[in-house]
This record gives C-alpha cells, structure tokens and sequence, in this order.
C-alpha cells in the first residue's frame, strides 16, 4: 500500500484511477489485489448527470413516485419543495397489469400493450429504464415478463426491475430505489469497463478486479455493473470496515469511527465488532431500500466557517472548501476556518503542513480570527479557542445522534479518528464525550483505503415475510432461508468464490405487535429455533429502548440472507521506524495557556514508545494532537492510541 | 454572566438535541400509529416558567403547546406544590391540556440542588379515551363530556411516587387498554430522558450559565423574528373569509414597530365539537406567524414574545366550558390559513396562494375479511399547495400542521388493511390554474372489502377553494365520494361512523391549490407539460390559457 494523490479527471474518471496506478507502480510491477471504492454513482446523483431513465408503472400508479414520501423537513416553510425526482412524471409509462397482496394475478399483463414504451424509448432516446409494478416482490412474473419483452425490441438498454434491486414492499421507496438504480447503470458501466479493459492485464491469472459495496462488502466489477446501486457508497465505507478490521486485531469490540477532512465529518459504528448498519438509506431526499452501512454525515471540517448570527458564534455547515480555502492556504480565502483557529493556537505547523509540500500563512489566519474575535471582544486566541471548541460540540452532537439517541453510551467505546482533519481534534473530542481511548490508525489520510483491503465478498438478500411469529411455521422460515442461500450461494460462485469460502448471516426484521418500527435481529438456531429467536427480540428490544414486552405478540416483516465470500488478504507490514531525531518544542495554546510543546515525527516513535501530553505528532497526511493529561503510544500495526490520564488532584 | 457565546453556543445545540431524543424515544416505543406514523406527538424542554427552550415535534402545530399546557398547571400547583420527582397529567384543555382529550400532556418539572430549573414535557395523540365514540372524536358532541376522560392537571407521580388510582382510572377509560399503556409509558420514557439529559448539561456547566444560555437562547429567537417583522409596515389591516358552513370569520391585525397584534373578538359563537381552546387559537396564530417572519429560525418561546392576541370568551376561538373541541384541528386551521391569507391579501408576495389547508383527517376501519381481526387505518391526507412567483406549487404534500409526516404506502394499507386499493394519483381536476399554477392535490380510491365496515372523516375547504393570487385561479375542493354499489354516490365533509359495505368505493379527494398571476402569461412549453401530464384536460387549457 503506498499514498498518493493524483487530480481527477471529471469527463472519464476511469483515467485518472489508470493514470494514478501508473505514476504508483513501475509498469513490470504485479498487482495482487486490486480493490477499488468508487464514487462515480454517488457523484452522478449528487450533480444530476446520470442517464435518462424511463420509468414504468402499474396503470393507475404513475403518481406514486412524483408525490413521494411526504417528509416536509422544513417544517416551518411555507415554500418547501421536494426533493427533485430523478424521473419525471413525462417519462413516466404505465401498462395495465395487477398482482395483489397474496401474489395472485389480478389483471393480467398483455405485453403488447407496452409497444407505446417501447416507441417512446425510441423517440426520445432514454438511456435506460426502471420498472416497478405493485406487489412485484410478492410475485415477480408482470416484471420478468416486461424485460423480456423490451430486451427483445429494445437490444443494449439496462433494464432494472424492482423486485430485482428490493423485493420488499413500500412502493414509493421501492420505485425510488429502481429509478436510482437505472438512473446511474450507464455511468457505473463505462466506469467499470474501462477500469476492467485497462487493468486486467495486469493483474495475475483469474484474479479478479473487486470494487468495494455499499454495505462493507466486496464484489468483482462484473457484479457491480449488474447492480449498479450497491456501488453508491463504495467510496465512504471504506473507513467502517477499516475499524471493524481495528475492532478485531486490537482486541476492542466497540468503536466510534470518525473520518474528518475539509468540509464533512462521517460518524460510524462499530459495535461487538460488527460495523452498524441499517437497512434503508437515502440520498439526495430520495429513498433507497438496501443494506448499508450507517454513516452520519455532517458539514464539519478542517475548512467550516466561522461566522455571526444575531449576536451569537456559529460554525459551519459552510465550508471554504479547497478554493478558496481556509485564509491561511493563501488562495483568496477571508473568512475564518477551523484551520486557521488550529494554526493561530500553534497547532498546526504553517512551515512543515502535509508533509512539506504547503506552507501556511499565519498572518492571514490570525487577521481572519481576529475580525470575528472583535465583535464579540474575544482575544484572537479566546475565539480560536471557542471556533474549535464549538466544531467539537458540533461533532459531539453528531456521534451523540447515532449513540446516546439510539441508548448507547459512548463512554463504553474508543475512538478511532482518521481523514486529514480528525486525529488533530479527536482527543478533545474524546473529551466531550467522556471517551477514555483514541486511536488513531496507520496513515490516517488514506484510512479508507487501508481498510478496503480488509473486506470480503458481500451480498445482500431479502425477501419481505410477514405474519405473527407464533402462528408462523418453521419449515416455511427455513424454506425461504433455504431459498436466499441458493441465490446467495450461486451469486459467489459467479464472484469465483469456492463452497469452503462461503459464510451465510440470517437476521430477520420483527417488532411486537401494533408497533410500525422493526429491529433488525439474527435468527438465533439452524435449523430456527422459534422460542430462542422470539426471546432474542425481547433481549434486544430492551438493550435499545430500556424496557420489552414479552407478553406482546411479535411479528415478523422480512427475512434476510448476507452471503459471504472470504477473500484472501495480503498481509501489510508494519511501519519502518526511523531513528528518532530530537524533539522541536513550540508554543501551542490549550484552553487559554500557552503551554511548551514537542513536536515528533510519527515515524521515529518506537512500538510501546509513550509520548507525554501537551505533545504534537506530525505525519504527511495529518496532524495528531496530544493534549495536557493525555498519554500517546504506538501499538502493534503501527497504530497510535491516545489514552486520558487520571488527572492529579 | 458574562456573555460567554461559545458556551452558549454548545449548551443551546444541546437543547434541540434533547428535545429530539425525547421525541425520538417516544415515537419508537409508542404503539399507536396515529404517534409513530403521523407523529401525533411533541416534546420540550422548557425554562421554570414554562416558556419553551426547545422544542422536538414532527408536527409544527405542536410546538407552542407545552408551554400553555406547564402554565396550565402552573396556575393550579402553585410553585411551592410542585415536588422533585412530580409528574403531572393534563388532556384537559380546561386545565392546560390545550388541544382535545386526545392529547395527553404529560410534564416533570427539574430540579438541581433544590431548586426548579427546568421543566421536561411531552403530548401525543392517544387513539381512545373514551367518550360516546370509538376514537373519541365526534363531529356530533357538543359538551366536553361526551369525549371521553378529563384529566385536569393532576399528579401523576408525587415525588416519584405512582399516584396509582389515576393510572387505573385511565386504563378503564378507553376502548384501547393496550394501547393506551404502551402509549402512556412511552411519554413518560421520554421525560425520563429529558430530565436526565438536562441534568447531565447543569452538572457539566453550572445551574447559572445553564439558565443564562436558555435566557439567550430565546432572546435570539425574539431578536430574530422582530427583524423580520420590521418590513411590514405598521397599521391595522381587517379581514373576513366566509366558511364552507357559511359563517363568516373575521381578524384584525394591528402592527407596530414591536407588536403583531391579532384581535379575533366578534367570531362566532362556539358550537358543536368543532371549537378551539384560547391556548389552541394562540398556537394556530403562533404558527402562522413563525412561517411568515422566520421559518428557518429555532422554535422557541422567544420567537413569539411580539405576538399578541385577543379573543371573546364563547366564541370558537376561545371556547369555555362544557364546550366539546373534538374538532379543534378544523378550527385551529382555518385560522392559520385566514391569517396567512389576511397577510397575502395586504402585503402581496410574503406569503404563497393558498393550499388545501385541511387536516382532512380520514378513519377507517372495521373486521379485516381475511383474519376477522379489528382494523382501524387513522390518516391525515396530503393535498395542493399555492403557487407564488416563480414557482408552481408543490403537489400532494402534507398541510402546514404537518410536518415529517409519511403517507401509508398502498402496499402496507392492501396487506395488513381490509381494503383494496385502487388508484393512487394526482387530482385532474380543474382548479388552480396560473402563470404559476397550484400544486396539485390527489385523488385515492380505497375498495372496501367486508360488510359493516365503517368511515369518519373531517374536511374543511370542502366548499369555499384556496385562494388564487395575483389573477390566478382559485384552487378545487376537499371532499369524500362514497360510491356505492348499487350507483348511488353520496359526498362527505364531516361524518362520523357512515356503514361501507363490501365493494363499496371511497374516493378521497384533495384540493388542487390556488394559482399565481394571469393565466394568460403561463409559458406554452409550461402548459404542454401540463397537458403531458394530465394536469390539465385540452378542453380546461383551452378554455383557461386559450390553447391546447
């Protein structure tokens, strides 16, 4: 594994990931592994170019996707709009077809009735269409027939079914997920061939290019471009699975991954090594109905804005960005950021920044802290102090909403911080939170990428199975656990995964009785053990809400299946450990004073080494700060763990 | 106290995120989907005199109710009766209960070192309290007692003791036990939550600096909507709106350069259920005036400190005892659309055209013809909203009283309701057309699927449509058909308890919202995706924009 960055290339981004491997690696070097994190999906969702899609609907529900959910966020707004359809109402189709809640053919499809799509596609050149017809994922026939029909008179236009993308019911969120599907398959699929027609020849015999999902698993690119979606958040998940790879080799079950760059703050969870996923997501106001892995964004970073509100300090969610920047990257920038309050305070080094390649200049930092300091007659320090102490609060709150909001309680975990901006705020974060223990892993910048290498060939299935848990037989569970297996069993054979490589995870979705929320459990015994499961809801009901019911009826609302696939991993060597050259001191302010401080190369501090707070651990891609009463120390891996001493009395 | 806006800063974002747990953790553990789907229910946080610090609510017509509901029981429980470790009950809206006795209020007051520093409340939507219905709520009651229990703020736990004859009291009270103590118990977890998180911030940064950030808080919200209540010119402007019923109401707005006054004396005299609380029009007024001056702001007691308002005694804004307010909703909404309409009629542009602006709160249910279980489905719709300036209004979208509320999806009310649904789409009807046309409401048929099933309902602007603006066209109706089998239709506003029988047809109709400006300048290419979309019939374009 080796860091570099090289600029991108909007029209194919494709080349910039080959230029990128070719400026890394000689050309006769052999890649063993190649994996790959993506954001090609997300970014045509997030600036609307993806294709055009034409939607097809049961005849009589054309509007469902155009009246939506129904979440008016700005609950105050008397002007709020919806979130923008990806598909609107004029490429909207219907067809006359009806299946009905039991699965049972109502209305018939004739599909000769779809030769006015099939006409349209034609004329108006839609680049791909979505299908979703009422109660498809109890029976999927009126879907299959229709693609087989269009596949016949329309060659070479992806085609996404819904039951196909999410067999579960919701059609509102089901269309949704199917139009956002069909809405970047072209875009994935150039992607991917590309890479695939560029790099296999250089990768070693049967070995397969793998592109990372958006629920922590792998896939080969061939996978990935017959289910565009699951790429969406291939980018992002990188970190979570890193820490559930942390979770195992450092022996610490339950984490807070947090990944700060220079304008968001992701938070994740690791809990009892497991990263916490959720099953349902959204991007852009628009459902989606798949497994990710749960990550709460928030606008916070190295470049959030400082500004005033009605006689009150307020942080972000504006960022400077990268251009102009932060005030002290000398771009152009005025207003003041979290990275000119860390270098006013001496924490960042405005000589040796990223590793030497910038400099920083701290006069404009510091006329950038001072003109929000004076109007509230702070000193440039007092409100350099209070912009990080606020960003900490912001990013608090955010961990505070996927921990103590969900009953959890942060103080039972370590924090793991990466990304260029986390590991130089995370131990007073720590502090807010109460967290004893940070660490921060080996090149913190590129975290994401270490932890891609960590992942297994994953894949989701469900199927939407509803009834009273005690009126429901077991045989009909196992028939349909039997039924996901097949299916998760074939797909990681097509992924080249041999049977002993294989894992299957049963969980099902239940909640008592009158209650609209589920939780999401394993199915406890193979094969199910029906008295074991139902007191395993009852178990977990109250780990969550503090309090069950074990005399409510349970139902049951969907089973699910997540077929695994090892794959073999290469080993990462430790970090060489440079002669350590002696220590700088500077002066760095922390919380008011004005405190000498070391300042160490990460890479000349030996295993078991500890490095006494106020300390400063410099490395390219970041900057890890130890503050008065913390203690650092590297462990096995190369990573550096931040531990809050006992304060003396 | 030093001015300390860092501090400030942390403990004022600390609040809303309380407010928000508790509300989190009351909507996860209720039972009732009319709490946990519609979201029926609200919590605060709010300062020793029951002004509101921070408010958590999916629904935005529940902000300003737990302040009126804690002063209520202020004015009871003198504050040396009021005991560490009280919880205290009140759906009375004679005694702080504020809305109908559906809503259950239910407040602890905080105390550190002996001292009060805070009260934690909360209300939800109970679906059976009982009284001459199920459901409780009778478009046919005209006294209180017909509605079910009244709880008229007592004690609910005295110094962390249970005041157990008041649980048994309500637990007999009700059609729906179940429910009733799972939803009971839900709001008391949430001020558990409130109450511990609050003391964790006092703990953290002092009992002092705690009441100063919560003081600043609110002045923040005042200073925030004064600024924008500044660029409405000072005057007394009057306004009258004749209803579908053909009573006429009437308000009159005084503005200064510090006050919005809203003098509503001379409205009729109360009536039936459909009545409001003197708290209940507050709020509806509270509301109207937040989405106008500062949307975006926080939604605290601060923000309506200019507010003003005046009612009579006896009339359906202010209604006094034995008056049943069952309705309230229907009330309490028309008079936040009066108000927002008065602002569009004298100050053009700070307000979009009308919308359909009913709960059109919609029950059905009965035996499910497959299980014989007992369904109930409790749904608000969504409906059109008005267009303004520049934009089309938005479509089948929740009222202003809602908020972060979700519609059933057909797939769930076909599964586990006994109704098939048939059609689930926009409403063609003419109305609302523009140069920016309304939002377009919808038009939804549910067949019924067994005998002696029953529907209730209540609809306003069932007759009188959302206004257009600036020559735009008024917008179309609210209302139920009924087809029945045999060909007859019948139409509906308000009902309670009509028989469906199987096969019968139930078409919930929702308003198209009003238009903005002249017809005439819509753009062609605007109304040939009308056309396209079926939001507008040939005839209609010909007739209105001349083409087509």
């Amino acid at each position: 594994m080796c860091g570099r960055q090289v600029l991108s290339t909007p029209a194919n981004p494709a080349l910039a990931v080959i230029e990128g491997i070719s400026a890394s690696l000689p050309p006769d070097a052999r890649i063993d592994f190649f994996i790959h994190g993506t954001t090609v999906g997300l970014n045509a969702v997030l600036t609307r170019r993806g294709a055009r899609v034409a939607l097809l609907t049961t005849e009589n529900y054309r509007d469902v996707y155009t009246i939506q959910g129904n979440d008016r966020r700005e609950i105050f707004s008397i002007r709020w709009r919806k979130p923008k359809p990806l598909v609107a109402l004029a490429d909207t189709f219907t067809v006359r077809e009806r299946i009905n809640a039991r699965g049972e053919i109502e209305t018939p499809l004739d599909t000769r009735e779809l030769d006015p799509l099939i006409a349209a596609v034609k004329a108006n050149g839609y680049q791909a269409i979505a299908i979703c017809f009422l109660f498809s994922f109890k029976n999927g026939a009126h879907e299959l027939a229709a693609e087989a029909y269009l596949k016949q008179h329309l060659p070479g236009i992806p085609i996404t079914l819904s039951h196909r993308v999410s067999p579960e019911w919701r059609e509102y969120a089901r269309t949704s997920t199917a139009a956002m599907d069909a809405y970047v398959a072209p875009v994935v699929r150039n992607y991917l061939n590309t890479l695939v027609d560029r790099l296999s020849d250089r990768l070693p015999g049967g070995s397969e290019l793998h592109i990372m999902e958006s629920n922590g698993g792998a896939m080969t690119a061939k996978a990935a471009s017959e289910t565009p979606l699951q790429t969406l958040l291939s980018g992002p998940v990188g970190g979570a699975i890193g820490g559930e790879t942390l979770a195992r080799t450092l022996g610490r079950s339950n984490l807070i991954c947090v990944d700060m760059g220079g304008t968001s703050f992701d938070a994740s969870l690791i809990v009892d090594s497991q990263p916490s996923s959720s099953n349902e997501a959204e991007l852009e106001g628009l459902p989606i109905q798949m497994s990710i892995i749960d990550i709460n964004v928030i606008g916070a970073g190295g470049g959030s804005i400082a500004w005033e509100e009605a006689n009150a300090v307020r942080v972000g969610p504006k960022s400077a960005g990268s251009v102009p920047g932060p005030a002290c990257y000398g771009r152009g920038g005025t207003e003041p950021t979290v990275s000119d309050a860390n270098l006013v305070l001496g924490r960042l080094d405005g000589a040796n920044f990223a590793g030497g390649t910038m400099t920083l200049d701290y006069d404009k930092a510091r006329a950038a802290v001072r003109s929000i300091g004076d109007r509230f007659g702070l000193t440039v320090q007092a409100m350099a102090q209070g912009i990080v102490d606020i960003i900490n609060a912001k990013m608090a709150d955010a961990i505070r909403t996927i921990t103590v909001r969900r009953g959890i309680d942060p103080r039972d975990f370590a924090l793991v911080a990466y990304g260029g901006a986390g590991p130089a705020q995370a131990a007073a974060l720590a502090d807010q939170l109460d967290i004893d223990e940070v660490i921060i892993p080996v090149l913190p910048g590129a975290f994401s990428a270490w932890g891609m290498l960590q992942t297994d060939v994953r894949h989701d299935f469900k199927t939407t199975f509803y009834g009273f848990w005690d009126q429901t037989s077991p045989d009909d569970v196992a028939a349909e656990f039997d039924r996901l297996e097949a299916e998760g069993r074939a797909y990681l054979a097509r992924e080249g995964l041999e049977a002993d490589a294989m894992s299957f995870e049963r969980h099902g979705d239940f909640r008592y009785q009158g209650q609209e929320y589920v939780l999401t459990i394993p199915i406890v015994g193979n094969p199910v053990d029906m008295a074991a499961t139902r007191a395993a809801f009852d178990a977990a009901y109250d780990r969550q809400y503090g309090h069950s019911s074990p005399d409510s009826r349970l139902e049951v609302a969907t089973l699910r299946v997540a077929a695994i696939g090892r794959l073999p991993r290469p080993g990462i060597p430790d970090p060489e450990i440079r002669p350590r050259r002696p220590d700088r001191m500077r002066k760095v302010y922390f919380d008011g004073a004005e405190l000498d401080t070391a300042i160490l190369e990460r890479d000349q501090i030996g295993l078991a080494d500890t490095v006494e707070g106020p300390a400063i651990i410099e490395e390219p891609t970041a900057t890890t700060l130890v503050p008065p009463n913390w203690r650092g120390r590297i462990i096995s891996g190369g990573h550096l763990t931040l531990t809050r001493q006992p304060v003396e009395a | 106290m030093t001015h300390d806006p860092v501090t400030f800063d942390i403990i004022q974002n600390a609040l809303e995120a309380i407010a928000d747990e508790m509300f989190v953790a009351q909507r996860k553990a209720s039972m009732s989907a009319i709490i946990y789907e519609v979201l029926d229910l609200s919590s605060s946080i709010l300062d020793p005199n029951g002004d509101i610090a921070a408010a958590g609510a999916g629904i935005p017509a529940f902000i300003g109710v737990l302040d009126k509901a804690v002063k209520g029981i202020l004015r009871k429980f003198p504050v040396d009766g009021v005991r560490p470790g009280d919880v205290f009950a009140s759906n009375d809206p004679y005694y702080g209960g504020v809305t109908h006795l559906n809503d259950m209020v239910l407040a602890a007051p905080v105390f550190a070192d002996g001292r009060l520093v805070a009260w934690v409340a909360d209300i939800a939507h109970w679906n059976d309290v009982g009284g001459n219905v199920p459901g409780s709520m009778s478009s046919e009651a005209t006294e209180i007692f017909q509605e079910g229990v009244r709880i008229p703020a007592v004690k609910l736990f005295a110094e962390g003791v249970p005041n157990q004859a008041v649980f048994d009291i309500l637990y007999v009270n009700t059609r729906l036990p179940d429910f009733l103590k799972g939803d009971l118990w839900a709001g008391i977890a949430g001020l558990r939550i409130g109450e511990r998180r609050v003391l964790e911030l006092i703990e953290k940064y002092g009992t002092d600096t705690y009441l100063a950030a919560v003081a600043d808080y609110m002045d923040l919200g005042e200073r925030r909507v004064r600024a924008a209540l500044r660029r409405l010119p000072p005057g007394t402007y009057d306004f009258s709106e004749e209803q579908d019923n053909g009573a006429v109401h009437r308000l009159r707005l005084v503005i200064t350069p510090d006050k919005f006054i809203v003098d509503l004396r001379g409205n009729p005299r109360q009536a039936g259920s459909n009545n409001s609380s003197r708290e209940g029009t507050e709020i509806a007024l509270q509301l109207a005036f937040k989405n106008f001056t500062d949307p975006e702001g926080p939604g605290n007691g601060g923000c309506f400190r200019p507010l003003e308002v005046i009612t009579e005694p006896g009339t359906i804004f202010h209604v006094v005892e034995p008056g049943a307010l069952g309705y309230y909703s229907e009330v309490e909404i028309r008079l936040f659309d009066m108000t927002l309409r008065a602002l569009a009629h004298h100050f053009p542009g700070v307000v979009p055209a009308g919308n359909f602006a009913s709960i059109c709160g919609t029950v059905m249910g009965g035996k499910h013809p497959d299980t014989g279980r007992h369904y109930t489905i409790v749904e608000p719709q969504v409906g059109g909203w008005g267009a303004w300036d520049g934009n089309d209004g938005p479509s089948g979208q929740f009222s202003g009283f809602h908020g972060e509320t979700f519609n059933c999806p057909a797939e769930i009310a076909e599964a586990r309701y006994g109704m098939f649904v048939d059609q689930v789409a926009l409403n063609s009807e003419p109305g609302g057309e523009g140069q920016w046309r309304g939002g377009k409401g919808i038009e939804v048929h549910y067949r019924v699927r067994g005998d002696n099933n029953f529907l209730s309902l209540g609809y306003t602007r069932s007759r009188m449509p959302p206004w257009g603006v600036a020559g735009g066209n008024d917008g179309s109706l609210n209302y139920v058909e009924l087809r029945r089998t045999d060909g007859r239709v019948e139409r509906y506003a308000f009902a309670t308890n009509v028989v469906v029988n199987t096969g019968d047809v139930i078409r919930i109709v929702t308003a198209n919202g009003g238009g903005y400006g002249n017809p005439a300048d819509r753009h062609a290419a605007d109304i040939a995706r009308d056309l396209r979309n079926d939001y507008v019939s040939p005839a209609r374009a010909r007739e209105v924009y001349g083409i087509g």
